[in-house]
């Protein structure tokens, strides 16, 4: 009797302990002020996977800007808090981190993110929980059914198109060959890789032209000479990629040593841009072709691109070149004065359906000149014009001294598959 | 369970029942009480979300056990079974407009039948050779969920419409509990009755030594392809609840470090028995909220110089060292402590 009681009153007390830990954990509900004391955007991307070195070049130029933004006042006198979650690039801890961010005291009037996937896994849950995503990532089915999903450039479909004309009217033509071109594709094996490869074959294809061949390499690869050869074999002039900058060195350096770049031209997307693939590439890169969506880093003569290079220098003392520098500093911007506008229209709070209808409703936004200039409307991408650019001395120069217009494409072409 | 002192079962019937005293029935009864109340005290839906995602995982893993923890039978494409069955779930409900009731256990049996494919090399090869045929399941089945655009939807992934119920439609984290939290019971009260039967009995030979058991009349043919099936239809089960909770099924939440995960998680909570993969799920989740919510933010606070990146792999390194430390000290799994922590409940003050 004795061993029944002492176990019961063991037991309850466990039970009892097991209760408040739980309770405890529950976070208190705090009403919300007209004017807050701060303002939460979110950060959701890949910090320790597989993607996690070029997500950290996002993050680092989003966090600096919006450092440097509170000293300045923040935002009406509101300190801007950005809350990083890590998605580790899987499904289930994109849709928990989200959750996380949601639970945030103040809840987040926008959310900055990147890659294909956390991007296209929680789409429609931006929209159910009212919070506009600006995302940097040209995936056509984060961007199409538009929803509450933004991204500033257009998608890598738009910029592989636009290299294809541009290839016909100026690079072909220089050769003096007496056919048309031939194209190939040696990309990636993800939603990544593939992304521009549905609307751009059906692109080609409606010039009169052809894809000869299709080659898939892995993430990580560290010799593409079998596919390279294939490539060849198939007779292709001019090989398309969307491989992230690093990677995409193993391609060129195999290129080089199997002497096929006095040959076939290579083009990649504009992950592909990036000081790791000049490090890496080690003068193998020359000749590259890229599509970029907004300046260079060596246009310090435009107002943004001082501000990238002053912040990184001040932060870090090195600037780094890199899409997802652009990215970050672009999507941080584009949250913070369409803010300010939501602000300017109906006053505090303001809320994530205000900050969408801003987004939404933009026309002509000029982010100091990093850009051309963002208009969403029914769209979800910021525009469409990018700068041919090259590699040439290690460095990435522009082909042509403006933007080229990109091909208008049609999206629901692209969910039906090939 | 096992009988307090002094009580016996009077007869075999009443000793094969799994609850057999009146204390063990209340207990059971406040447990499952509890599990029901729980989301009515617990109102983030970041937890409940961590504690659903748990419960998929774990339907996933008590099939694994069945297969691998009493069958033997190592396998390292769970993950992509899951894939089966989610998508088979997701086509199911929208090709042929099919509710998710039927869905669930198509899925399960699609995926079951894929599995009974993929198990027919298990009948000539063993351990490290088994594995490496599973491996090539594991790549096979992405790479055709990549591949059959027209079905699957390639890398654009399967958009999945949301389960309802009449007029309750599952979309709060709240209605995906109780929805979750009874199948998951239902799964392990199977996979509890599967290992108690003559079924358990004849995987648990075939671990031990294939030769007696074949010589003792069981046939490996027909119990390794059960082994396999059953696993599989429990992948198949998660798969479906799967993809009916996320809305968007995609090849890339079906990845091989997934599926090594899942094994992991046996190992870790213990193999050959069924309390050892819950005690494995809840660990490893566990753990890696405790590596990513607290963790990590403590030492980004600590060495704010370090960025953000290098605390967020931190908790990543501390998540892999706990892993190992308990390997190294508890390689029997969580399920050895527990029942040691259960004998000396039981036998207060005496031990």
């Amino acid at each position: 009797m004795r061993n029944f009681g002492s176990k019961f009153v063991f037991t309850a007390s466990m039970l009892l302990v097991l209760t408040t830990l739980i309770l405890v954990y529950e976070s208190a509900l705090a009403a919300e002020s007209a004017k807050p004391e701060e303002i939460t955007i979110g950060w959701l991307g890949d910090m320790s996977g597989p993607v996690s070195s070029l997500a950290k070049q996002h993050h680092m130029m989003s966090s600096i800007y919006f450092d440097y933004l509170n000293k300045q006042g923040g935002i009406d006198g509101v300190k801007v808090k950005m809350v990083t979650t890590d998605t580790h690039y899987q499904a289930p801890r994109v849709i928990s981190e989200f959750k996380r961010l949601m639970m945030q005291k103040p809840s987040p009037l926008a959310i900055l993110t990147l890659s294909s996937h956390d991007t296209e896994t929680i789409k429609d849950r931006y929209k159910k929980r009212k919070v506009p995503a600006i995302a940097n990532s040209g995936s056509i089915p984060a961007e199409y059914p538009p929803g509450w999903v933004f991204c500033p450039w257009p998608t890598y479909a738009h910029c592989a198109c636009a290299f294809v004309d541009y290839y016909l009217e100026k690079i072909w033509p220089a050769k003096g060959m007496n056919r048309k071109p031939r194209f190939a594709w040696l990309t990636w094996d993800n939603a990544y890789g593939r992304a521009p490869m549905i609307l751009t074959n059906k692109y080609i294809a409606k010039k009169g032209l052809e894809v000869v061949a299709t080659e898939f390499t892995a993430i990580r690869a560290v010799d593409t000479t079998a596919e390279l050869m294939r490539l060849e074999k198939a007779g292709a002039d001019v090989i398309l990629s969307n491989i992230n900058a690093g990677p995409y060195s193993v391609i060129m350096k195999d290129a080089v040593r199997l002497r096929l770049k006095e040959k076939i031209d290579f083009y990649d997307g504009y992950f592909g841009v990036g000081d790791e693939f000049i490090d890496s590439a080690a003068g193998a890169g020359e000749g590259l072709y890229v599509a970029i969506p907004h300046e260079f880093m060596s246009e310090t003569s435009v107002p943004g691109i001082a501000l990238m290079d002053k912040l990184q220098m001040d932060y870090h003392g090195k600037v780094v070149d890199h899409m997802n520098c652009f990215g970050g500093i672009t999507g941080a911007l584009l949250a913070v004065d369409t803010i300010k506008a939501a602000l300017a229209k109906k006053g505090w709070p303001i809320t994530g359906t205000d900050v969408y209808e801003q987004l939404r409703s933009l026309k002509d936004y000029d982010p100091i000149g990093i850009c051309p200039p963002l208009s969403f409307g029914e769209r979800r991408y910021g525009h469409t014009k990018v700068y041919i650019g090259t590699v040439k001395g290690n460095k990435y120069m522009k082909v042509e001294p403006g933007y080229i217009e990109c091909p208008q494409l049609d999206f629901a072409e692209h969910l039906k598959g090939k | 369970m096992t009988l307090p002192c002094g009580i016996y079962s009077t007869d075999y019937s009443k000793d094969t029942f799994i609850i057999k005293t009146k204390t063990q029935w209340a207990l059971a009864i406040i447990f499952i009480f509890l599990l029901f109340m729980f989301p009515l005290y617990v109102t983030s839906e970041y937890f409940l979300n961590i504690i659903n995602m748990a419960c998929i995982t774990l339907v996933s893993v008590s099939g694994l056990n069945i297969l691998t923890g009493y069958c033997g039978q190592i396998s390292i494409a769970q993950s992509a079974f899951m894939a089966v069955g989610a998508y088979a779930s997701g086509l199911l409900a929208v090709k042929l407009s099919l509710p998710f009731w039927i869905c669930l256990p198509g899925a399960g049996l699609i995926a079951g039948v894929v599995g009974l494919g993929f198990g027919l090399p298990s009948l000539r090869l063993k351990g490290f050779y088994l594995v490496m045929a599973s491996l090539a399941a594991q790549f096979i089945i992405i790479f055709f969920a990549i591949h059959l655009v027209t079905v699957t939807g390639g890398t654009s992934g399967l958009k999945v419409p949301v389960p309802h119920l009449s007029f309750i439609v599952f979309e709060s984290e709240r209605s995906w509990y109780f929805l979750i939290i009874i199948i998951t019971c239902i799964m392990v009260f199977i996979s509890t009755g599967v290992v108690r039967g003559k079924f358990g009995r004849a995987f648990i030979a075939i671990r031990d030594n294939e030769l007696a058991a074949e010589s003792m009349g069981i046939s490996l043919f027909h119990y390794k392809l059960l082994a396999f099936f059953i696993g599989c239809f429990f992948a198949g089960i998660a798969g479906s609840i799967w993809a009916h909770y996320i809305n968007f099924v995609h090849p890339e939440q079906f990845s091989l470090m997934d599926s090594i995960w899942q094994l992991g998680m046996i190992i870790v909570g213990g193999m050959g028995s069924i309390t050892g993969p819950i005690f494995g799920v809840l660990f490893l989740k566990g753990l890696e909220i405790i590596a990513t919510d607290f963790f990590s933010p403590w030492i980004a606070n600590l060495f704010p110089s370090l960025g953000a990146t290098a605390p967020q792999a931190m908790g990543q390194i501390v998540f892999g060292l706990a892993i190992v430390s308990f390997l190294i000290f508890e390689p029997r799994g969580i399920i050895h402590q527990w029942k040691m922590l259960k004998n000396y409940y039981q036998r207060w003050p005496f031990t």
